[in-house]
């Protein structure tokens, strides 16, 4: 006979319960405190008790009054479970189990608790990671999509050259420089004096037409064309309106206002910076493209050094394109790396071309070079 | 010499005045310590000296002083409790502590009640010093949600006598083994750990909607005791609420109600379909 320790509450104990000891003796609970009591197993019912609702309660009536057995301690619960008689092995199942479902709803409530916290940290450690792997799931076609939808808006600013000599130039360079690419590449003139290009996800190159004048030679406009398509093929893009995207619903969860959302993340596209790693990756897979494609590599070196010397006259594309000294000599070193022997400067009429900027009235404040 | 409490002479004696909106008055014996909420005394003699604490008072380092006192102020109170102390050497001294709210003030020993006690959140007003006074989760969710007093309540814990506010009128139930009590929620003030609190749904939807006791009632068995208050807070002063609001708030949505019900005896009685009208 194994006992158990329990609080007897019942006619004339004390209000906190007398503390006693309860056994099984057959079919009968047996209780010995200041007296004995004896209550048959059948006539006893069991519950869930106390403020937690984790005890067992074992009560019963008898010509006295109404008796409880209140069991707390964790084994003196399992002496009885162990002991008790079959009359009550299933209501003691029923407790064990509402106990069991009790602690299993607020394990799963903790533990998805503290999984969306170590998700939101490893979110927040690994961000560059989840957006880089996030962008590789998008298929090309909804990447284009997306492309498309940012251009529709871009173009619909009115400021967008339809045609004429350098449209058609870029056209010419850009379609020697995507042979094999991953998307089909569109090419789009801006009339903004600003000397910027950008990339938007699913290949649509934009180029103002500040930066076409302020290239020297067709070979440094090359040099600016593959360096935005390794934006596109390497997905920086994509990573980048993601990146937006995410930031836009945190933004609108928190402002409630999706359309001021929504224009934020338009007028952010063209203007934000990648990281200077991504910028170096454009770099070097710019040198790779414009090898391939028969226009010397030195070219990328000799517009960032264009640049460094004119940097006053353009803050738009030094503020996304920052042309530190690092940087140009990493592009010289790949060139000068691995020479190009059959590489030739592109067969531009570069001066005429720039020329037709004035012309057509985009390029103001100059006269025409030829004439000069 | 200073006489030091002993069996015969407790260190705390205490007087409750008033019958509605009370007070406590509780004489120090020499030496002896009580443990107020901020803001409830009352009065105090010249010899008693105050000296607020981090947390519940009880000797503890101050890591655990300051979890306490974070969990403390979880549970309805302020994260500093005053410690007031008779420093006459010869003569015993009063302090006073009066509720914040209508109603009635329980004391309880807890040695009575096997040194614990769990209580309505904020329902602590002054106790010997020492005692306990933690933070009482509730585990079922369904009590926290629909049981009225959320899921947070307050566990005192130690020997000796506590000061409990409640508000209304106080009654006092012992509950037989098993025996079990429905209680409108927001009614409860205080009940032995022993006690069973979970919830009981009203039956019927008529009930919930219109008997105005809500979709649960609370649910108490025994054994143990529960303590009751009549008038909870909330209901006093949604009350109050109401009347300070009549004749400036309209109750638009007995209104709407009615007019969308003769809209829809209207249209459906007398109105063609305006589709077909010529």
């Amino acid at each position: 006979m194994s006992g158990f320790s329990g609080l007897l509450f019942g006619p004339g104990r004390p209000p906190a319960g007398e503390p006693v000891r309860g056994a099984f003796v057959g079919t009968r609970l047996q209780v010995d405190g200041a007296g004995t009591l004896r209550a048959e197993a059948s006539a006893i019912a069991i519950e869930a008790s106390g403020f937690d609702q984790d005890d067992l309660l074992l009560s019963w009536t008898d010509a006295e009054g109404r008796w409880g057995l209140l069991v707390t301690d964790a084994p003196a619960k399992r002496t009885l479970l162990a002991a008790a008689p079959a009359a009550l092995a299933q209501p003691l199942h029923r407790w064990r189990r509402g106990v069991g479902i009790s602690r299993g709803i607020w394990r799963t409530l903790l533990g998805s608790a503290a999984a969306l916290v170590v998700g939101l940290g490893l979110l927040w450690w690994h961000y560059d990671a989840v957006i880089a792997w996030g962008a590789a799931q998008v298929s090309p076609e909804t990447e284009r999509r997306l492309g498309q939808g940012m251009i529709a808006s871009v173009v619909s600013e009115g400021r967008s050259v339809e045609s004429g000599d350098a449209l058609d130039a870029i056209q010419r360079i850009g379609a020697k420089l995507t042979v094999g690419a991953r998307h089909e590449y569109r090419w789009y003139l801006l009339d903004d004096p600003q000397v910027n290009a950008f990339a938007l996800p699913g290949g649509f190159i934009v180029v103002n037409t500040g930066l076409v004048d302020a290239t020297t030679t067709a070979d440094e406009l090359a040099a600016v064309l593959a360096h935005e398509v390794q934006h596109v093929e390497l997905r920086h893009s994509l990573q980048q309106v993601m990146h937006q995207l995410s930031w836009a619903t945190v933004l609108m969860v928190v402002l409630g206002d999706p359309s001021a959302v929504t224009s934020l993340v338009l007028l952010q596209a063209g203007s934000s910076a990648f990281s200077r790693e991504l910028e170096e990756q454009a770099d070097v897979g710019g040198v790779a493209a414009l090898r391939r494609a028969g226009i010397p590599p030195a070219a990328m070196a000799a517009f960032l050094r264009n640049l460094k010397d004119r940097a006053r006259d353009m803050p738009a594309l030094l503020s996304t394109h920052p042309a530190t000294p690092d940087r140009i000599a990493t592009v010289e070193a790949l060139a000068a790396a691995e020479p190009c022997p059959r590489c030739a400067p592109l067969a531009e009429d570069w001066p005429v071309i720039r020329d037709s900027l004035v012309r057509d009235g985009y390029v103001k404040g100059r006269r025409s070079i030829n004439a000069q | 010499m200073t006489p030091h409490p002993t069996a015969a002479a407790p260190a705390l004696q205490h007087k409750i005045f008033g019958s509605d909106l009370q007070f406590v008055e509780i004489t120090l014996a020499p030496g002896a310590e009580v443990v107020g909420e901020p803001g409830a005394m009352m009065y105090m003699d010249e010899e008693v000296t105050q000296e607020t604490r981090l947390g519940d008072g009880s000797d503890q380092g101050f890591f655990a002083r300051l979890v306490g006192a974070i969990k403390r102020s979880f549970s309805g109170e302020s994260m500093f409790s005053v410690v007031y102390r008779n420093t006459d050497p010869r003569r015993a001294s009063r302090v006073a502590f009066a509720t914040s709210t209508i109603g009635k003030i329980l004391a309880v020993d807890l040695a009575s009640y096997g040194g614990s006690l769990i209580c309505q959140k904020g329902a602590f007003l002054a106790g010997e010093r020492g005692i306990k006074l933690t933070l009482a989760w509730q585990k079922k969710l369904r009590v926290g949600f629909f049981g009225g007093e959320g899921f947070v309540m307050q566990r005192l814990e130690g020997r000796g006598w506590v000061f409990i506010a409640a508000s209304g009128t106080l009654t006092e139930m012992e509950l037989p083994p098993g025996a079990g009590l429905k209680v409108d929620s927001g009614s409860l003030v205080a009940l032995q750990p022993t006690v069973t609190f979970d919830i009981k749904y009203a039956g019927k939807v008529k009930t919930a909607l219109f008997g105005g006791e809500g979709l649960f009632f609370a649910s108490l068995r025994g054994p143990g005791k529960a303590w009751l208050q009549s008038l909870p807070m909330k209901r006093f002063s949604q009350n109050v609420w109401r009347s300070a609001m009549y004749g400036q708030q309209k109750s638009v949505f007995k209104w709407y109600l009615i007019g969308a019900i003769l809209f829809l005896i209207v249209t459906v009685f007398l109105g063609g379909d305006p589709a077909q009208a010529p």
